[in-house]
């Protein structure tokens, strides 16, 4: 079951790396994903476009005000983008312009989510199927996940409400999907200690009486007396015995 | 918090002529002191009174024989408050709603205060509910100056210039140094209160050392943000008045907020994630079921303002004094709610039959036991015979006692290498707060076990005495049973007396059976 789960855990994350994949790539370097598109420009998290000439501000954090144009020779040569004056309408809530370099929240989340993918990848694996203290480290380790992640869509929802287009959503069914996979993670923890708990246990020698077989094993005994060792392995590998301490669930 | 101060735009860009001023040419008699004789003036330039660019209030008393207004005014008092784009001008926006915000958030405020006073119980977390005290208290005095403070401006205003300013009081929020810093404490109380409030729902000793540890790290590095912009602002203001622009403190503005946003997040899930889990205990009776309601609009309190803050700028002006009234709501509400809570799982747990679930942890304090019992063994074992092999049930656990010194050992007091000195430092540094942790959070505030005997428990008690009256029988004192009398009637004496059981009246009971009965 806990191999299960870990499998769960691990396609989880994949599709939580993915999604955060993707408002990474946006403008400028993918030219079809956006974060948002408002008043004729395209926004990414490195950068923006202008929709009419396709012109784009070079990649970095914090949006530029300079544009990368190519000149008749190929190089690049920085010009301003619009002769629009940027002020409150430049963002959609009309956030001033320095508040773009918390977009930097976007790839140190991918960051963490891509470790915490090779975490659950690792998890599968025969090596760490079982340790606690792997287990434990993921689960450590998918705390800031989340929390960046949680961020990042808050971040976009700061800069690009009511205009933020599907990759910005992806982010918050990556949230949810990450903060899911740590649960199942620290449940896998709790299960793996338990079954460690009882093989620990199951060595100790404990006198267990069989509750619904009384009547079956006295009879037994009366018939052979003689053969008293067996009869007690036997019961107790009986399906009717309870050998499993109470661990409440929590 | 003055809009120049904002880390957004304003929103509107409508200029206003009365603002900026109105040419009335000539033809006006003015008397500029009323001891000086009334002149002619040729030109005269008039400039409303605006706050930031933008029409006020006037105080002034306008009755049918008082002079009308400018028609450059009134046009541009229509247009200030037809327009919905505006920033200050519809109604909801005005000073009567601003008002209305601060007097309903000290109201709430003072009221959880006396909750907090009358109902949390001292015991068993006892540092938990005084800090939870000083907190809302400190909130309440807070709100009550904050209060003061604005209607005494509003009060100068109105005397001195006869106006009523919207942009004067919200200015207060991020230009007073008294509520900045009575604020920077009411959060930080109230995080560390809901740190503790997540500690109480998590049953293992360790989870509580972690989410102590997290939660006490995150909240010190929260407020540290906070403040660094609000008091650097604050000092310039004050000393210097330069731009708060001026430097990259208007990044970290948004980015606290949105970390607030995000560990108010992240508290609202635990506990919705612990109401789902818990569920029948939380809607197990009306109380516990209306507790429950409002424990989940208190915690999506403060989620819902950041929502409302990016579709509406109004909402961003209050945020400081909305984020007392959550964080306190937040804190004694769901304090309350897991009080509550906790009371109704010990009494299931107690009416159940394998009672309290038991962890690993908890067996901890046998584990010192046994190894207090190792500690003592090996110099009772050297007193009674010199045999070395006596490990007993107890050889498993490692000893950490030092070896007694050798007298033909020499021994240098060498200083240990660097590398086991610096892990030597780190161990005690982790030692000491893991004992700081268990000593003043968990063993003080989590490990104690609720007493059921609540002090709001008057109908617990009311019932078991019902339960105690019935079980001895004075609940039907009118009830008359009559009793037989039978004689023990031995096999020897059986045929002597044979006739000597005497029976009498309708209810009859042995004399046993009565005994037991009773």
């Amino acid at each position: 079951m806990p191999s299960k789960l870990l499998l769960l855990t691990c396609a989880l994350t994949t599709v939580a790396m993915v999604f955060q994949i993707l408002p990474v790539i946006s403008m400028p370097l993918v030219n079809s994903i956006y974060l948002s598109r408002y008043n004729g420009r395209l926004f990414g998290v490195f950068g923006w476009c202008v929709v009419s000439t396709g012109v784009c501000t070079p990649a970095r954090i914090g949006y530029a005000m300079q544009c990368a144009v190519q000149d008749t020779d190929g190089i690049d040569t920085a010009t301003i983008c619009d002769l629009e004056e940027f002020t409150s309408n430049f963002l959609p809530s009309r956030a001033k312009r320095a508040i773009s370099k918390l977009l930097v929240v976007h790839p140190m989340s991918l960051f963490f989510t891509t470790i915490l993918w090779i975490a659950t990848i690792a998890l599968n694996t025969r090596v760490f199927a079982r340790s606690r203290r792997a287990l434990a480290c993921a689960v450590l380790w998918s705390l800031p996940a989340v929390f960046l992640s949680l961020l990042s869509f808050l971040v976009d929802v700061l800069l690009f409400v009511p205009y933020l287009a599907w990759p910005g959503w992806l982010i918050l069914v990556s949230t949810v999907f990450i903060s899911t996979a740590s649960c199942i993670m620290c449940g896998v923890r709790r299960s793996v200690s338990l079954q460690k708990y009882e093989k620990l246990r199951g060595k100790e020698v404990i006198e267990l009486v069989p509750m619904q077989s009384d009547k079956i094993q006295s009879e037994t005994l009366n018939l052979s007396p003689g053969d008293s060792q067996s009869q007690r392995a036997a019961s107790l590998a009986s399906p009717y015995l309870v050998n499993k301490p109470y661990y409440p669930s929590s | 918090m003055s809009k120049a101060d904002s880390w957004r735009y304003d929103k509107g860009n409508n200029t206003y002529e009365s603002c900026k001023g109105l040419n009335l040419g000539s033809g006006i008699l003015l008397r500029s002191h009323k001891d000086t004789p009334m002149a002619f003036y040729n030109g005269i330039h008039f400039t409303s009174y605006c706050d930031n660019g933008m029409p006020v209030y006037s105080a002034l008393l306008k009755t049918a024989d008082s002079f009308p207004y400018l028609d450059a005014i009134q046009q541009d008092w229509n247009q200030f408050i037809s327009v919905d784009d505006s920033d200050r001008g519809p109604f909801k926006y005005s000073i009567y709603a601003i008002l209305l915000s601060f007097t309903a958030n000290f109201v709430i405020v003072l009221s959880l205060t006396i909750i907090v006073f009358i109902t949390v119980r001292q015991k068993p977390y006892r540092g938990a509910s005084n800090l939870l005290k000083l907190g809302s208290s400190l909130a309440s005095i807070n709100l009550t100056i904050f209060v003061a403070k604005a209607l005494n401006l509003l009060k100068s205003e109105h005397v001195n210039k006869a106006i009523v300013s919207t942009d004067e009081v919200l200015d207060l929020l991020g230009s007073d140094m008294a509520f900045t810093c009575l604020d920077f404490f009411v959060v930080l109380i109230c995080q560390l209160c809901q740190v503790q409030i997540v500690m109480r729902l998590f049953s293992r000793v360790r989870e509580k050392r972690l989410v102590f540890l997290t939660g006490f790290i995150l909240s010190i590095i929260s407020q540290v943000l906070w403040a660094i912009p609000s008091f650097t602002k604050l000092a310039r203001n004050h000393f210097t008045g330069g731009s708060y622009d001026d430097d990259g403190l208007i990044l970290l503005s948004p980015f606290v907020y949105l970390l607030r946003i995000t560990f108010s997040a992240f508290y609202a899930s635990i506990i919705i994630f612990n109401v789902f889990i818990k569920r029948q205990l939380c809607f197990h009776n009306q109380r516990m079921t209306l507790l429950t309601v409002i424990t989940i609009l208190i915690i999506f309190l403060q989620p819902a303002f950041f929502v409302a803050d990016v579709t509406n700028i109004w909402v961003d002006d209050l945020s400081e004094i909305f984020n007392t009234t959550c964080y306190v709501g937040s804190a004694v509400i769901v304090w309350q709610w897991v009080d509550h809570l906790l009371i109704l799982e010990r009494k299931v747990q107690a009416q159940s039959v394998l009672g309290r679930p038991v962890y690993v942890d908890d067996q901890e304090d046998n584990y010192f036991a046994r190894y207090a019992l190792k500690t003592q063994e090996p110099t009772t074992v050297n007193d009674v015979t010199s045999s070395s092999n006596s490990s007993g049930p107890y050889g498993n656990i490692p000893s950490q006692i030092p070896a007694a010194p050798d007298a033909n050992k020499v021994e240098f007091s060498e200083r240990p290498p660097v590398k086991e000195r610096v892990w030597q430092g780190c161990t005690r540094i982790v030692d000491g707060m893991l004992y700081y942790t268990d000593h003043f959070i968990i063993k003080g505030l989590a490990i104690k076990t609720l007493s059921l005997h609540s002090k709001n428990s008057s109908d617990d008690y009311s019932k078991r005495k019902a339960k105690v009256r019935r079980r001895i029988g004075l609940d039907r004192p009118n009830e008359i049973y009559v009793y037989a009398t039978r004689d023990v009637v031995f096999d020897s004496d059986e045929a002597e007396d044979v006739g000597a059981v005497q029976e009498s009246g309708e209810d009859v009971f042995h004399h046993e059976e009565a005994r037991t009965f009773a």
